[in-house]
C-alpha cells in the first residue's frame, strides 16, 4: 500500500517535478496536485490522503490559512510545509495552525522522501529555531494554556533543542530512544496547535 | 555752714520777692503781687520756717482780698492759722482776718466763732490791740444776727477803749462800723455823727478809701435825714467823687459806692444821676458775677478738660495697648505672610528645578527615542530587504536547486548530464545556504545555538565520534549581526575543511565564553594541513574574518596529531551595543 501524497504548489515546474519524484519512488504515489489553497480546500477533504506537501506562498489564501481550514476536517492527513527556505516566524505560525513538519525546497530529494515517511509514522522534525520560538512564546500572553502545560520532560527536550542539540544527542543525553524524543516533540506540536485547532473546529461547525 | 549759707541765700531771695510783691501792691497790681508773694511762700517752704510761711500766706490773702476773691483769701488765712497755731509767733489777729473773710462770704456763724475765739486768745495772751478789732467783727456779727443792741453796746465799749489808745485806724474802723450799724438801725443822726467823727480821723491818717467811703456814707445818711437838703448831700457826693480818683479800686468798694451813690441820688430826687450810678452798679455787679461765673466756668471747664484729658490718656493708653497688640498681631501676620511667601517661593523654585530636570530628561528621552526610531526604521528596512531577497531570489534559487536535484535524480540518462545536474544542484544549494546565513544576519539569531545546530547537523553523517561542548546559556550573549556572520562563516569554513580534506574520524568542537572572550576550539585527528592548503584561500579568509573582529587565530597542525584551530575573539568587540 503506497503512501498517498498530495501537493499544493503554485509553481508548475516544481509541483510536476515533485510529483514525478514521488511517483518514481517506491512506496509513494502522488495523483492529487493543486495550484491554489482554494482548490485544495475544495478537493482534499474527500480524498483522505496520507501526507500533503503545502507551499506557504500561494496566490490568494496562504498555505497557513489553507491548513487552518483543512486540519480539523482531514483527521487522517498529515501536513508538511514546503517553503523556499526556513522563515522561523512563518513556520511557527504554520505549526500552530496544524502543520506536522516543514521542509525547505533545497532539501535533497532523498531527504524529502525520508521526511514524508517520518511524518506519516508520527514523527515531527523541529529545528532549534522553532524550539527557541516556542520557548520564548512561553513568556507571551498569547501563548495558549495547553502549551504552558508542557510536561517537565517536554520542556527539557525543548530546551535542548533550542540550544542546537539534535534528536540523537537529546536521546543520548536524556537516556531515551530517538523514537521517544520524536513522540515528545509530536506532543509538543499537538499542544502548540490546540488553540488554533479549537478555533478552526468552531469555525467549521458555524459553517 | 553750707546750710546756713543756703538759708541765708533763701532769705535774701524771700526778701527780694517780698520787695517786688510789695512794690506791685503799691501799684495796685495785685495779680503780680500775688504771684511774687506765692514765690516767697515757696522759698519760705524751702526754708522750713512756718512763721515766714504764714506771713507770706497773709500777704497772698491780702492780694486775694484786694482782688475780691474772698474764698481764696480765707483759705490762705486758714492755712496760715494751721501753721501758726503752735508757733511762738502766734497772733490772734489771724482770727480777725478769718472772721472778716467769713463775713465777706456771708458766713456770720463762723465769723462770730472766730471773733470769740480771737477775743479769748487775746485775753489769754494779753493782746489789747487786736482784741478791739475782734470786738468790731463780733459786733458786725451781732448786727447781722439781729442783735442790734448788743452790736451797738459792743462797739461803743470798744470805741471807748480804743479812744484811750492812739490807734486811730482802729478807732476809724470802729466808728465806721458803728455808723453803719446806727444807719442800719435807722438812727441816722447818730450814724451821721459817727461818720463825721470818722471822716476827721480818716483825713488824719490819710486813708483815701476811708475818706471816700465816709463822704458817701455822709451823703447817704444825710439824704436819709433830710432828702430835701439836696445841696448838702450833693456836696458830700461831689467830695466823694473828687476823692474817687485816688482810692484803691477794690471791686467791692466800687459796687457798694455806686449803689450808695445811686440810692442817695434817688433819695434827693435826682433820678438821672441815680440811673447813671445804678447802671454802673449793675454793670459792675454783672461783671463781677460774670467774673465769678467765668471763674466757676473756668474751674468747671478745667475740671472737665482734666477729666477729658484723663480719659483721652486712658483711651490713648488703651489704643496704645490695642496698637501694640495690633502691631504684634500685624507682626505675626507679616511673619506668617513672609513665611508663607518663602515657602511658596521655595516650592516654586523646587517645581522649576524639577521641571528643568524633567525637561532635560524628556529631551534625552526624546533624543534616545529618535535614535531608537531611526534604528528601528533601519532594522525594518533590513527586514524588508531580506524578505525581498527571500521571496524573489530565494524562491528562484530554490527552484533551480530543486529542479537540478530532480534532474540528477533521474535514472536511465546520460551520466554526464546527471553529473552536470548534480553540480548545478550543489552550487545552487550553496548559494541558498549562504543567502540564508546573510538573512540570518538581518534576522538576528542566537549564534551559539545556531553554531551548535549547524555543527551537529553538518557532522552527523561524517563521523560517529563528534564531541560538542557548548555553553549552557547561549541566550545571554547578544552578539552583533556582523560578528555573527563572520564567526559562523569561519566555523563553516573550518568544518568544511575537515569534512573535505582531513580524513579525520573524530571531531571535537568546544566553545567557551568568559566575561572577556569568546573562544572556539575545533580539533580533528586528521592528516593535518598540507603546505599547499596553508597557502589557500580558505585559511586566509578565516584569518581575515577573525582579525576584523580583533580576534586571534591559532592553528596547530601535524600529520600525527591532526589539526587544532583556535579562535579567540574579544567580547567587547562583538557584543551588540
Amino acid at each position: 500500500m503506497d503512501l498517498k501524497i498530495g501537493i499544493v504548489e503554485d509553481d508548475k515546474r516544481i509541483r510536476e517535478g515533485m510529483a514525478i519524484l514521488i511517483n518514481g519512488s517506491e512506496g509513494f504515489s502522488c495523483n492529487d496536485i493543486f495550484e491554489s489553497a482554494e482548490d485544495a480546500i475544495k478537493q482534499l477533504p474527500k480524498l483522505n490522503l496520507d501526507v500533503v506537501l503545502m507551499d506557504i506562498h500561494l496566490p490568494l489564501k496562504t498555505g497557513i490559512e489553507c491548513i487552518e481550514e483543512l486540519v480539523p476536517i482531514c483527521a487522517n492527513t498529515q501536513f508538511i510545509m514546503f517553503t523556499s527556505f526556513e522563515d522561523t516566524e512563518l513556520v511557527f505560525k504554520a505549526l500552530k495552525a496544524g502543520a506536522n513538519g516543514y521542509l525547505t525546497k533545497t532539501t535533497q530529494p532523498s531527504k524529502i522522501l525520508d521526511a514524508l515517511l517520518e511524518v506519516h509514522k508520527g514523527g515531527s522534525p523541529m529545528s532549534s529555531h522553532i524550539a527557541r520560538k516556542i520557548v520564548s512564546s512561553f513568556h507571551t500572553t498569547e501563548t495558549n494554556s495547553e502549551l504552558k502545560k508542557l510536561s517537565e520532560r517536554e520542556k527539557e527536550i525543548l530546551n535542548l533543542l533550542s540550544k542546537g542539540y539534535r534528536y540523537k544527542e537529546i536521546a543520548d543525553q536524556l537516556f531515551l530512544s530517538t523514537e521517544t524524543v520524536r513522540t515528545h516533540i509530536r506532543n509538543i506540536y499537538e499542544k502548540l496547535q490546540v488553540n488554533s485547532r479549537t478555533e478552526a473546529i468552531n469555525k467549521a461547525y458555524k459553517k | 555752714m553750707k546750710l546756713a549759707t543756703s538759708q541765708h541765700n533763701l532769705l535774701y531771695q524771700l526778701n527780694g520777692y517780698n520787695g517786688i510783691a510789695n512794690a506791685y501792691e503799691t501799684l495796685a497790681n495785685f495779680d503780680s503781687a500775688k504771684y511774687f508773694h506765692q514765690k516767697s511762700y515757696e522759698i519760705a517752704k524751702l526754708m522750713k520756717a512756718p512763721a515766714k510761711m504764714a506771713l507770706t500766706l497773709f500777704n497772698i490773702a491780702i492780694c486775694y482780698k484786694q482782688l475780691g476773691e474772698y474764698k481764696n483769701a480765707l483759705n490762705q488765712y486758714l492755712l496760715a492759722y494751721q501753721l501758726l497755731e503752735r508757733e511762738p509767733s502766734y497772733n490772734p489777729r489771724v482770727h480777725f482776718y478769718i472772721g472778716e473773710m467769713y463775713m465777706r462770704l456771708g458766713n456770720y456763724k463762723d465769723a462770730e466763732y472766730q471773733s470769740r475765739l480771737g477775743i479769748g486768745k487775746c485775753i489769754l495772751f494779753n493782746h489789747d490791740y487786736v482784741i478791739h478789732n475782734l470786738y468790731i467783727n463780733l459786733a458786725k456779727c451781732f448786727q447781722y444776727d439781729g442783735k442790734t443792741d448788743s452790736a451797738e453796746v459792743t462797739l461803743i465799749n470798744t470805741l471807748q477803749k480804743l479812744k484811750k489808745n492812739t490807734d486811730k485806724i482802729s478807732v476809724s474802723i470802729c466808728l465806721h462800723t458803728l455808723g453803719d450799724i446806727y444807719f442800719d438801725n435807722k438812727k441816722f443822726d447818730k450814724a451821721y455823727k459817727c461818720f463825721i467823727e470818722e471822716l476827721a480821723l480818716e483825713q488824719e491818717i490819710h486813708n483815701e478809701n476811708g475818706i471816700y467811703l465816709t463822704y458817701l456814707n455822709l451823703g447817704y445818711t444825710a439824704a436819709h435825714q433830710n432828702p430835701k437838703n439836696t445841696s448838702l448831700v450833693q456836696s458830700y457826693l461831689d467830695k466823694a467823687r473828687n476823692s474817687f480818683s485816688v482810692i484803691q479800686k477794690n471791686p467791692d468798694i466800687l459796687i457798694e459806692s455806686n449803689l450808695k451813690t445811686a440810692k442817695t441820688y434817688e433819695l434827693i430826687n435826682k433820678p438821672a444821676q441815680a440811673l447813671n450810678y445804678y447802671k454802673f452798679y449793675y454793670a459792675l455787679n454783672d461783671s463781677l458775677l460774670n467774673k465769678e461765673k467765668l471763674n466757676q466756668i473756668v474751674d468747671i471747664q478745667t475740671k472737665y478738660e482734666t477729666e477729658q484729658k484723663e480719659q483721652q490718656i486712658k483711651s490713648l493708653k488703651q489704643s496704645d495697648l490695642i496698637k501694640t497688640l495690633e502691631i504684634k498681631s500685624q507682626g505675626d501676620t507679616i511673619r506668617n505672610r513672609n513665611l508663607l511667601m518663602i515657602t511658596v517661593i521655595c516650592f516654586v523654585l523646587f517645581l522649576l528645578v524639577i521641571l528643568y530636570f524633567y525637561q532635560q530628561k524628556q529631551n534625552i528621552k526624546k533624543a534616545l527615542e529618535k535614535e531608537l526610531a531611526i534604528k528601528k526604521a533601519e532594522e525594518k528596512e533590513r527586514v524588508r530587504m531580506s524578505k525581498d531577497i527571500h521571496d524573489e531570489l530565494g524562491a528562484k534559487l530554490s527552484k533551480i536547486n530543486f529542479l537540478s536535484e530532480l534532474m540528477a535524480h533521474e535514472k536511465n540518462q546520460n551520466p554526464h548530464i546527471t553529473e552536470t545536474a548534480e553540480t548545478i544542484a550543489e552550487t545552487s544549494r550553496q548559494i541558498v545556504t549562504n543567502m540564508r546565513d546573510l538573512i540570518w544576519v538581518l534576522n538576528p539569531e542566537n549564534l551559539i545555538a545556531h553554531m551548535r545546530e549547524y555543527t551537529s547537523d553538518y557532522l552527523e553523517d561524517f563521523s560517529n565520534d563528534v564531541k560538542l561542548s557548548f555553553p549552557d546559556q547561549p541566550d545571554n550573549v547578544p552578539i552583533s549581526n556582523e560578528s555573527h556572520r563572520e564567526i559562523l562563516m569561519t566555523v563553516k569554513e573550518c568544518l568544511n575543511n575537515i569534512v573535505k580534506h582531513s580524513q579525520a574520524t573524530a571531531v571535537k568542537v568546544t566553545v567557551t565564553i568568559d566575561h572577556k572572550t569568546l573562544s572556539i576550539m575545533i580539533k580533528d585527528n586528521g592528516v593535518g594541513i598540507t603546505l599547499e592548503k596553508k597557502a589557500g584561500n580558505g585559511l586566509r579568509n578565516m584569518k581575515t574574518r577573525i582579525e576584523s573582529l580583533n580576534g586571534e587565530v591559532h592553528i596547530r597542525s601535524s600529520k600525527e596529531e591532526g589539526t587544532l584551530v583556535v579562535f579567540n575573539i574579544p567580547l567587547h568587540k562583538i557584543i551588540k551595543m
